[in-house]
């Protein structure tokens, strides 16, 4: 062993006289870790909750959106045909997406308008999942309700077929599945009464309500049967989206410059398709939640500059407390970098033992709140702490059969088992309420360790610590020997 | 060039405290031959420690030279002062400056680490020379389990585990009584018979002055009187 790990490690373990100074090297060690489990829990938790919410968003949403810069187009099976033959594209499905007036039978006024998504069910099952959404659903225009609905009003009025609509939607204007809703397509010209105009409108069964969890789908859309829709709006064999699903949702913009590339409508100008990725439509969000966690981020960090400027200060005691072994070993023959060293590595010590401690720390609390094992009361954890509290007090009355090392591993025991219990799955409806964690549709907060980060802080807290260690290191190395031994 | 091991040439130290320059050795000339002990006396503050410092490569003179067998050690640079420091010279003070979360083997040892050599190498040599100071049975103590005598021993041991051609000691029984003085002294003189090592000494103990087979005694910045 060279003899500046020698003197280092002792300095550090150093109990006797000084025993403050193992003390202060146990707290520096103690500040690393703790800054290096926040940053890593911090960061895990917001990673987790933005990545919950991408996979919520984008379960039952396309990664690419394929429009013509004129609106309606025709011949739509070959541009999807087109489509899916790129690499890395798995479905694509035609889409008329229109806005409409809705006003539920019985109702004197047009109650709301909503998004109205045209679908062929087949296609569109293997794009957004659409099914998977709507409980005891079959298809658009085969449905008991719609057998019963047209019973009821035989003679009355006629039914055109059923409409699938939004969860949230549903509640709004208040009808129930098996109730008849009017869609009101365009206004005409009223023939009875020029001047004025009369709604073109039609007779659709609520056949199932689409319940994906994301408030502002249920919120917003209704689903009708394709070919239904363009017999309805008069654009028979014409669409105006195709909606496309990816194998992986972050190729989306490679993807969508691909299609523009390859797919193209009738020539002439706007022959390039017009593409909206995921992140395009849903940029502002995701990019308020980066600037969040970026926020949080260095807040958090400054955890560890602390911990950093303690080790220094640590360091700096170190080093007028030392004086003569300093210079001792300068009259010995140790060179400047050798007592410069002996510093250095009391630093980076702290750092490595900071951080692989704190790096245990943040990934068994994270481990901790992502998998519920077990249902218990967090109190649980303070009576386990308890256990070695009391034992630690006991001992100064009776002589207890343990050595140090073994009350160490009493406490660590003690500290896992009552972190087991502390750190649990947090439930967001207990935290934000029933309303918001409805908005969000995560009722677990979810946890996404990203390794990269976590080896990234580690190299960050040992640097910082290595550079906190420099200046008292190299103060000690240029103190003068004849002086320090002059003392004393 | 005889056998002077030592030439000191018109040496001079001064001190500066901000503006004021405190001179302190004033052109000292002095020789000291292979496997000499040679005794240093003079009064308080004239300047004795300074010497041995300069003469053991801790400091840099204001002027003059100091010759190891004909070559000066201030034409060397730092690390090269060092590396002579670490070979060449050992030093004893009147405090025992141990390391003290090192046992006394450890501490012992610390000039041949320094040196590099391997930790069993330089073990196994700190254990010889703390068997020769008679302390064979404290090799595994902190210097604080040691007595004021043994402190001193561990020390001496540590300032001869390299080697050195000099031994310089500052008033190394300054703080031990009259019977463990006289244990020290006997032992730097067996260990002077058995190594031929060169010992400066620094003192103000009059039988260890009588005993010395020289004395240079310090007045005023300069040598007064070699007997
Ligand atoms: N680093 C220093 N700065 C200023 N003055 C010093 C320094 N070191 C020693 N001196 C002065 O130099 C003189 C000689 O000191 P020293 O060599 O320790 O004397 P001695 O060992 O003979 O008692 C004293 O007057 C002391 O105050
Ligand atoms: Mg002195």
């Amino acid at each position: 062993m060279k003899y500046e790990w020698l003197i280092a490690s002792r300095y550090l373990k150093s109990r006797r006289k000084q025993a403050f100074i193992s003390i202060i090297s146990i707290i520096s060690v103690g500040g690393v870790s703790l800054g290096i489990a926040a940053v890593i829990i911090v960061v895990s938790t917001l990673d987790g909750f933005s990545h919950g919410l991408k996979e919520k968003f984008l379960a039952n949403e396309a990664h690419i959106i394929v429009q013509s810069a004129r609106g309606y187009f025709s011949d739509y099976q070959d541009k999807i045909e087109e489509i899916e033959a790129l690499d890395k594209v798995v479905a694509a499905s035609p889409l008329i997406l229109s806005q409409l007036a809705v006003q539920p039978q019985g109702s004197e006024s047009i109650e709301a308008t909503i998004y109205i998504k045209a679908i062929d069910l087949e296609q569109e099952d293997r794009v957004t999942g659409f099914s998977d959404f709507v409980k005891n659903f079959g298809a658009f225009n085969q449905s008991q309700f719609i057998n019963e609905a047209r019973i009821r009003l035989a003679g009355k009025e006629t039914i055109t077929g059923g409409i699938v609509l939004g969860y949230h939607v549903a509640r709004k204007i208040g009808v129930v599945p098996g109730d008849v809703l009017r869609l009101i397509s365009k206004m005409v010209p009223n023939p009875a009464t020029p001047g004025s105009f009369m709604p073109l409108m039609r007779n659709f069964v609520v056949v199932g309500l689409y319940q994906s969890g994301l408030y502002i789908h249920d919120n917003a859309f209704g689903f009708i049967d394709l070919q239904t829709a363009q017999k309805l709006y008069q654009k028979s064999d014409q669409i105006n989206m195709i909606e496309v699903r990816l194998v992986h949702a972050d190729m989306a913009s490679t993807v969508s410059d691909r299609i523009k590339q390859e797919v193209s409508f009738e020539p002439g100008l706007g022959a390039i398709p017009i593409t909206t990725t995921w992140m395009q439509s849903r940029s502002d969000f995701f990019q308020a939640f980066e600037l969040e966690k970026i926020v949080t981020m260095i807040v958090v960090a400054l955890i560890i500059l602390v911990a950093v400027f303690n080790i220094a200060s640590t360091l700096i005691l170190m080093v007028m407390e030392k004086t003569q072994d300093i210079g001792i070993l300068r009259a010995m023959g140790a060179s400047k970098q050798g007592i410069r060293n002996i510093f250095i590595f009391q630093g980076g010590t702290i750092g490595i033992l900071g951080a692989i401690l704190g790096t245990v720390l943040g990934v068994y609390i994270c481990w901790r709140l992502e998998f519920q094992v077990g249902s218990f009361p967090r109190w649980y954890g303070l009576l386990i702490l308890l256990v070695p509290v009391v034992l630690q007090v006991c001992r100064r009355f009776v002589s207890l059969p343990i050595s140090a090392t073994g009350f160490l591993f009493i406490w660590c025991i003690a500290a896992g088992l009552s972190l087991y219990f502390i750190a649990q799955p947090i439930y967001l409806d207990k935290i934000l309420g029933r309303d918001l964690s409805a908005v969000y549709q995560l009722n677990r907060l979810p946890v996404k360790i990203s390794w990269g980060f976590v080896v990234l802080m580690n190299l960050l807290s040992m640097a910082t610590c290595w550079l906190a260690a420099l200046y008292p290191a190299s103060k000690a190395s240029q103190l003068n020997p004849v002086e320090a031994l002059r003392h004393e | 060039m005889n056998n002077n091991l030592i030439r000191v040439g018109d040496l001079y130290k001064s001190y500066y405290d901000g503006v004021t320059e405190l001179p302190v050795l004033k052109g000292i000339d002095l020789e000291v031959k292979k496997a000499e002990i040679v005794a240093v006396v003079g009064a308080s503050g004239v300047g004795k420690s300074t010497l041995l410092h300069l003469l053991g490569g801790l400091d840099r003179p204001t002027d003059g030279t100091v010759l190891y067998e004909g070559d000066d050690i201030f034409a060397l640079n730092d690390q090269e002062l060092d590396r002579f420091r670490n070979k060449e010279i050992g030093f004893v003070f009147q405090f025992h400056y141990l390391l003290p979360e090192l046992t006394a083997l450890e501490n012992v040892a610390m000039p041949g680490l320094i040196a590099r050599q391997k930790p069993d190498v330089a073990q196994n040599r700190a254990r010889e020379l703390l068997d020769y100071v008679g302390l064979v049975e404290r090799l595994e103590h902190r210097p604080s389990e040691l007595s004021g005598g043994e402190r001193q021993r561990v020390a001496i041991a540590r300032a001869l585990v390299n080697q050195p051609k000099v031994v310089l000691a500052d008033e190394p029984t300054g703080n031990l009584d009259q019977k463990t003085s006289e244990a020290v002294h006997d032992l730097l003189w067996t260990l002077n018979a058995q190594f031929d090592q060169t010992f400066i000494i620094v003192t103000h103990n009059q039988t260890l002055a009588q005993r010395a087979d020289r004395l240079i005694q310090l007045v005023d910045g300069q040598v007064s009187d070699q007997v």
